[in-house]
């Protein structure tokens, strides 16, 4: 852990990494109270958002072994746990990002077909989106490759903190991301002929297969072929193990098998039909999960009818304009869902300038626009956690899930409310007090630049304290740091 | 069928050509009343009838009964008439003053199409890129009462798809638009908007993927035959063995020497061959190959060159036996090469079996002449799309008796260099004197004209016909968006007409549907009430 | 292709055309001459736009002599029966460049009120023929609104009297034209924006009621003293409220040329007394485009349609009056619009636009409503002169032989 932190800060401030060095310092003490976590941890006194369950107004969660033990108002105390005081305190679970390529390092093959592709070989674990997600209060990302492809790669979930993807992965290969919907072509014609295509190639792919096999089988046995091409298939069926299938196949092969999940993207109303046809033709409908484009709630009913768990675009609100009046409508998404009783997720977006960027900020304009709370808060906690299928392990807290507990300093959708700490696994993994570049930006505490940097480069960047962010990480940043932060950060000096 | 709805090209306007008609509709009757009485739907007896009653009805085949009734129960047409008598407890809908007509069809569309053009996969089908969901659209044409259109799978110049017909019925939720016909017409366009050398290259490269289809279906004959030698000998050889270990143990020691010599190596070597083949034909797709993108350069040989390589194989295979001495017999009895999947060649050859016809879209004269140039060759059922310059080659169409569907008539393209240049609005007309089979749709390009087909068919026809039809110049518009239509789609036995047992896809026009006042009150698609005209909706009727 | 080139085979294709479809003609005009002294018509559109019952029309001099219910006619009149047929006055494009040879933008100067657009005008041109055919007797031609002020429009018959360039004139003073829009906005000279074009025509105005004698100025005094018809092209609704308020104001008689989405505008327009002028429409356009003339009719303001040939074809008048009455406008309205409205417009309503007595006797004989697109053109009179004739139709494929 405390090596990754260290990796993460040198990549991001590779041109300010002298002015950075008491910064690092601060941190590395910090990270190095979690290196080790205790065994046995009590966050006590706050209030409790279990997600699932009523709230608790002031109550104990006890965390052991990186799960949690126990959950209540009157939780006993082990004496050997180390106790945090969170009272005054939000406890809740930590949030889920449903559908990210933010964490990557590139984003999509240059592909139609890509199911041997892993996500894994995409995780660039220096990114500073990591560090982001932590303060936002985001523990698990799924981390999805191949949003502009037909069949994109494999996907999987992790949480924002390690050193290599592997430290960071929480579930190996939990879907292959599929869209219905055109994206780096225009034609919907095109993009389910080669679905068609790709699966009728498959099907030949284990006809010739079982062939293949049938023949070696006859030949381990020093046998010669007796039947014709169309018994061997039959028969060489069942010689096929699993290990016989080729990388181009593999996935394909547990996908229509059941044994993976499948995130497909439908960005118009018409798709779903699509998306659900394709689904059940080829088997994976019981594990699809439907991320939806802002213009298919039109099909409210079809979704809804499909009972498969959805992920929502990250714009929520669409407008449309009566050809006739020229009146402009403008439909609040989520209610829609909402008010059918579809469960869905909520995305952040991806511009880090807008506000949208916060799962909870999403969530907050949810219940605005007359959601209940409880839904909104699902939306971006156990529901995406469903959709990856890890909601037996994550998502809220209950007895036996993982210890992922984020600690606000108030209710979570109150957007003055700031992130205290992060415990992923039960380790520490983010304690605001010790953010040293959130501090920085606050102006809380200013960093040391030498002289000559001082002097060579930008000359108002230490004043400005957007700029270690903005000029020094921009091959690392999405986009510039949000302008609110500072416009608060300044206000609170005042 | 649709080559008995092509190939019928003169209009029968005549007394004759009605009592023809006539009496094939009483024909059809008949059949229908048969039908009706040996499988009666029981959900259809318990359904309550709507009834249009005392309207002008204009049936779509140039009939007119001035004051008549329609019954329309289980969605299709259960009576029409002067006489026709409302079933106990039917829906009444007042229809005196007011017009009945034929849904209207648009043979040339591309309403509810989503997103641009396709980049041109033959296997793509037009169905995939309709929007169920364009309401706005969709109420919009109904309004204008237009309730079938036929879109093609539109694209850049070559081989684009798989055409469908779709019905403007309300679905589920919000949607609207069933799928009648799913693989209605192959689309093909010339690139008649590209320069003359890019014109030839297209046509040279479809001509060429026919031309493979039949090369692909002659090595997937072959391979079938020597599949079937080949489990034959199998068979053979089998019970040639079976009666061999009956008997003595001298032929298990043969078997045994050959065993040493890898017999099935020869058959796995082919295997690979095949998988080669199979992911060449992925990479005809653009970017679909995963085998080149593993090891690139591992695909080389165009399409129509795989069946003449297997044959190659397989008789070099027979030729030379380049197994050893050892076993004549056994190394003769190899098992024949598939020839790699050509899903392409698939739906081409469905064409060519005269399954669906090939739409071709030709604007320029070379177009056109090119176009029934290709028929010729490989006989196929062809209709011109657009066809901006099929009056200079009028006769040429005539003689070949290939139809064609204009588009826009009122298009404007003046002073263009395109392929509009030599548009003229009397191109209709120019076709009819000569003998052309002509149809009139939206054209194929402008989603939003699909409405208009009404006033573009006046157009066409005001100067298309100036001879009379059924006594009147003023319906001839009409019958080429109803029953000339439906026939010219192969759906005759459907839609566009009113008569007993076609499926009740109904308009009711406030007035004479040709008077541009008139507006369309109510739209029945499937015997289900589609539209209704919003100064109705309110107080009801 | 080489089949395509054969012009021989090109015109016999023709003429078996032309046999084959003017031998099945449907109302024939029996015992008709190419100037007859009356018309017979089996319904007519009358001056208030509706569709009246069966008159007799009729003529001298070419003009109008009379309308009778039903009358003695002298034994010896050449009469033109028309009795399953509807005569209509010839149809007016009064947005059009017809005939107009080359470009009429001048680009050198913003203002320019000099500019006439009759000097462009060639009187053979083939455009006029086209026109004919489809049933159109007179068009304003209009320079290209690209400038503040473009300079003066003409209005000319298209047919008749064509060979003599004066003949077919009736008008070489016509409104003058005023551009409002970005088309007038350019990055090289002034104006470059809406303010700045604005700001530049209330001086422009201004100036020229000083004593200055330049014929540049004489227009603009004349408009700024009322004594001038306005034309104003617009490109949005803006424009359209900003050229009411400026030389709207002042001009004789005004009329808007704009096609799309006034709606809101339309209580503003009908307090001005300005004339719409609203088209072409074309299969395309959104129902809020389309329903702009049924609108603005409906709130009392005259609209004129416009079928703007030669850029659309022929039939694009009766398709812009038959689309705008589909989407809401009143039929009688509708045909007024691309009648007597467009003659108002043009500023030459004392000559043309209707079939009343003493006006000049340019008729289109249609097969039904010229509303109704399947109604076909039977014939044109143009000055009492039959200059078309379906049944004697010469040829001419509209678009092919260009």
């Amino acid at each position: 852990m405390k090596s990754n932190r260290d990796r993460t800060e040198i990549v991001v401030n590779r041109r300010f990494s002298i002015q950075f060095m008491t910064a690092l310092a601060a941190l590395l003490i910090a990270t190095a109270t979690f290196a080790s976590p205790p065994a046995k941890i009590a966050l006590k006194g706050g209030r409790i958002i279990p997600i699932v369950g009523e709230d608790i107004p002031v109550g104990t969660i006890l965390i052991e072994h990186g799960k949690i033990k126990a959950v209540g108002k009157d939780v006993e105390i082990p004496y050997d746990a180390m106790v945090v005081d969170v009272t005054g305190k939000v406890v809740m679970p930590g949030m889920i990002d449903a559908h990210s390529a933010r964490g990557l390092d590139i984003r999509n093959e240059n592909l139609d077909v890509t199911p041997f592709l892993d996500v894994y070989d995409a995780i660039d674990p220096s990114k500073l989106y990591f560090e982001d997600a932590l303060r936002d209060g985001i523990t698990t990302i799924h981390a999805i490759v191949g949003h502009n492809c037909v069949i994109g790669g494999l996907s999987r979930a992790i949480h924002p903190i390690g050193i290599t993807p592997d430290e960071m992965t929480q579930q190996p290969s939990v879907s292959l991301k599929l869209s219905v919907a055109p994206q780096n072509r225009s034609d919907r014609m095109a993009q389910l002929a080669t679905f068609r295509e790709t699966f009728r190639e498959l099907a030949e792919y284990l006809d010739d297969l079982a062939e293949t096999k049938y023949e070696e089988s006859l030949e381990k046995k020093d046998e010669k072929i007796k039947v014709g091409p169309d018994e061997a298939k039959k028969l060489g069926k069942d010689l096929i193990k699993p290990e016989d299938y080729d990388d181009k196949h593999r996935n394909l092969v547990k996908l229509t098998g059941g044994q993976l999940g499948a995130f497909v993207y439908a960005g118009r109303a018409a798709d779903i039909a699509a998306a659900e046809s394709l689904a059940k033709q080829h088997g994976f409908f019981d594990q699809t999960t439907l991320v939806l484009g802002p213009r298919c709630y039109k099909a409210i009913e079809e979704i809804k009818a499909t009972g498969r768990p959805v992920v929502l675009d990250s714009q929520l609100l669409y407008r449309e304009e009566n050809p006739i009046t020229g009146k402009i409508t403008e439909t609040f998404i989520p209610k829609v869902y909402a008010d059918a009783g579809v469960a869905f997720s909520l995305l952040p977006s991806g511009d880090t300038s807008l506000a949208e960027r916060y799962l909870n900020y999403q969530a907050a304009r949810c219940v605005r626009n007359g959601i209940a709370r409880k839904t909104a808060l699902e939306a971006i906690t156990i529901n995406p956690a469903r959709a990856i299928g890890i909601g037996d392990r994550f998502g809220s807290i209950e007895v036996g899930k993982t210890a992922n507990v984020v600690v606000m300093s108030g209710d979570p959708l109150d957007f003055s409310s700031w992130v205290d700490l992060v415990y992923i696994n039960g380790i520490r993994a983010y304690e605001r007090e010790s953010d040293v570049r959130l501090k920085q930006l606050l102006g809380e505490e200013k960093p040391e630049i030498p002289e000559q940097v001082k002097g060579e480069k930008n000359e108002g960047a230490p004043v400005d304290p957007k700029a270690g962010h903005s000029k020094g990480d921009a091959d690392k940043l999405e986009a510039p740091a949000p302008n609110e932060m500072t416009k608060d950060a300044e206000k609170k000096k005042e | 069928m649709h080559l008995l709805a092509m190939k019928t090209r003169h209009f029968t306007f005549s007394m004759a050509g009605g009592l023809l008609r006539r009496r094939y509709v009483r024909l059809f009757a008949i059949a229908f009343f048969v039908a009706l009485h040996v499988a009666p739907a029981h959900g259809q007896l318990l359904e309550r009838a709507t009834v249009i009653t005392d309207a002008r009805i204009m049936t779509g085949s140039g009939l007119v009964i001035e004051k008549g009734s329609i019954i329309i129960k289980g969605g299709k047409i259960e009576a029409v008439g002067a006489t026709a008598k409302a079933p106990f407890l039917s829906k009444k809908v007042a229809g005196a003053g007011k017009t009945v007509t034929p849904g209207l069809i648009d043979v040339w569309s591309t309403l509810g199409r989503t997103g641009g053009a396709s980049d041109g996969k033959a296997t793509s089908r037009a169905q995939d890129g309709f929007d169920r969901y364009a309401r706005n659209d969709f109420r919009e044409a109904l309004r204008h009462g237009v309730t079938t259109i036929y879109i093609g799978a539109d694209g850049g110049a070559g081989i684009n798809g798989t055409a469908a017909i779709i019905q403007l019925a309300p679905g589920a939720g919000k949607s609207a638009g069933i799928v009648r016909e799913k693989d209605a017409a192959l689309c093909v366009n010339f690139g008649s908007d590209r320069s003359p050398i890019a014109r030839i290259k297209t046509f040279a490269a479809i001509r060429k993927q026919f031309q493979s289809a039949i090369d692909y279906r002659e090595s997937l004959e072959d391979y079938d035959e020597d599949l079937k030698e080949y489990v034959k000998k199998l068979e053979e050889l089998r019970n040639k063995e079976d009666g061999d270990k009956k008997g003595d143990e001298s032929p298990k020691d043969e078997k045994s020497t050959d065993d040493k010599t890898p017999a099935p190596d020869p058959g796995d070597d082919e295997k690979e061959d095949g998988d080669k083949e199979e992911e060449k034909e992925d990479g005809d797709g653009k970017h679909t190959s995963l085998r080149s993108f593993f090891a690139p350069g591992s695909e080389k040989t165009p399409l129509a060159e795989d069946g003449s390589d297997d044959d190659k194989q397989g008789d070099s295979g027979k030729d030379g036996d380049n197994n050893g001495d050892e076993k004549k017999d056994e190394d003769e009895l190899k098992k024949p090469a598939k020839p790699a999947f050509d899903a392409v060649s698939h739906v081409i050859l469905k064409s060519i079996d005269h399954e669906f016809p090939v739409r071709i879209e030709a604007h320029r004269s070379d177009g056109i002449l090119n176009a029934l140039a290709l028929a010729d060759e490989f006989n196929l059922d062809i209709v011109i799309e657009g066809a901006t310059e099929a009056y200079l080659v009028a006769d040429a169409l005539a003689t070949s008796e290939v139809p064609v569907v204009l588009g826009q008539v009122g298009r404007t393209a003046v002073f263009e260099d395109t392929e509009f240049r030599r548009h003229t609005t009397r191109n209709a007309e120019l076709l009819t004197s000569a003998g052309v089979r002509w149809m009139i749709g939206s054209g194929g390009h402008d989603p939003t004209a699909a409405r208009f087909i009404a006033f573009n068919s006046q157009l066409a026809t005001s100067n298309g016909y100036k001879k009379s039809f059924n006594g009147s110049t003023q319906y001839a518009w009409l019958y080429k968006l109803t029953g000339d239509a439906s026939r010219f789609l192969s759906m005759s036995r459907r839609i566009g007409r009113i008569e007993q047992g076609m499926e009740a896809d109904l308009v009711i026009w406030s007035g004479d549907p040709g008077d541009p006042s008139s507006i369309v009150e109510r739209v029945f698609v499937g015997g289900k009430l589609a539209y209704l005209a919003p100064q109705l909706s309110e107080g009801g009727s | 292709m080489q089949f395509v080139r054969s012009t021989p085979m090109v015109c016999s294709l023709i003429a078996a055309a032309t046999t084959v479809v003017a031998s099945g003609a449907h109302a024939r005009a029996q015992n008709s001459q190419r100037a007859p002294t009356a018309i017979v018509a089996g319904r007519y559109v009358a001056p208030d736009g509706t569709i009246g019952p069966k008159r007799i029309i009729t003529l001298s001099n070419g003009k109008i002599a009379a309308i009778l219910p039903d009358a003695k006619i002298a034994d010896d009149a050449k009469i033109a029966y028309y009795n399953d047929a509807v005569v209509c006055p010839g149809l007016i494009d009064v947005r059009s460049s017809m005939g107009a040879y080359g470009n009429t933008v001048e680009s050198a100067f913003s203002v320019d009120p000099g500019v006439s657009v009759i000097d462009s005008f060639v009187p053979d041109h083939r455009d006029f023929r086209l026109a004919v055919e489809s049933g159109i007797t007179a068009a304003l031609i209009a320079p290209a609104p690209a400038n503040l002020v473009a300079g003066s429009c003409a209005v000319v018959k298209t047919g008749g009297k064509t060979s003599a360039r004066a003949g077919s004139v009736l008008r070489d003073d016509g409104p003058l034209v005023f551009g409002f829009g970005p088309a007038t906005w350019k990055y090289d000279r002034e104006p470059t924006s809406r303010i700045g074009a604005m700001a530049m025509l209330r001086s422009t105005l201004a100036d020229s009621r000083g004593s200055s004698q330049h014929p540049q100025h004489a227009k603009l005094q004349a408009i700024a003293s009322g004594k001038l018809d306005a034309m104003l092209f617009c490109n949005d609704a803006m424009d359209v409220g900003a050229a009411l308020r400026s030389v709207g104001k002042l001009a004789a008689n005004v009329s808007i040329v704009h096609t799309s989405d006034v709606h809101d505008l339309a209580e503003e327009v009908a307090g001005s007394k300005a004339m719409m002028i609203v088209g072409p429409y074309s299969f395309s356009m959104t129902q809020r485009t389309l329903s702009t003339a049924g609108v603005l009719s409906g709130a009392g303001v005259d609209v004129a349609l416009a079928g703007r040939m030669p850029i659309e074809g022929g039939h694009a008048l009766r398709q812009t009056a038959s689309l705008a009455v589909r989407y809401g406008m009143d039929p009688a309205k509708a045909r007024l619009a691309i009648t007597l409205n467009a003659a108002k417009a043009a500023g030459v309503s004392n000559r043309i636009g209707a079939i009343r007595p003493g006006m000049d006797a340019d008729l289109v004989i249609f097969s039904g409503d010229p509303l109704r697109l399947d109604s076909r053109v039977l014939a044109v009179y143009i000055d009492g002169i039959r200059v078309y004739s379906a049944d004697e139709q010469q040829t001419a494929l509209a678009g092919g032989q260009r």
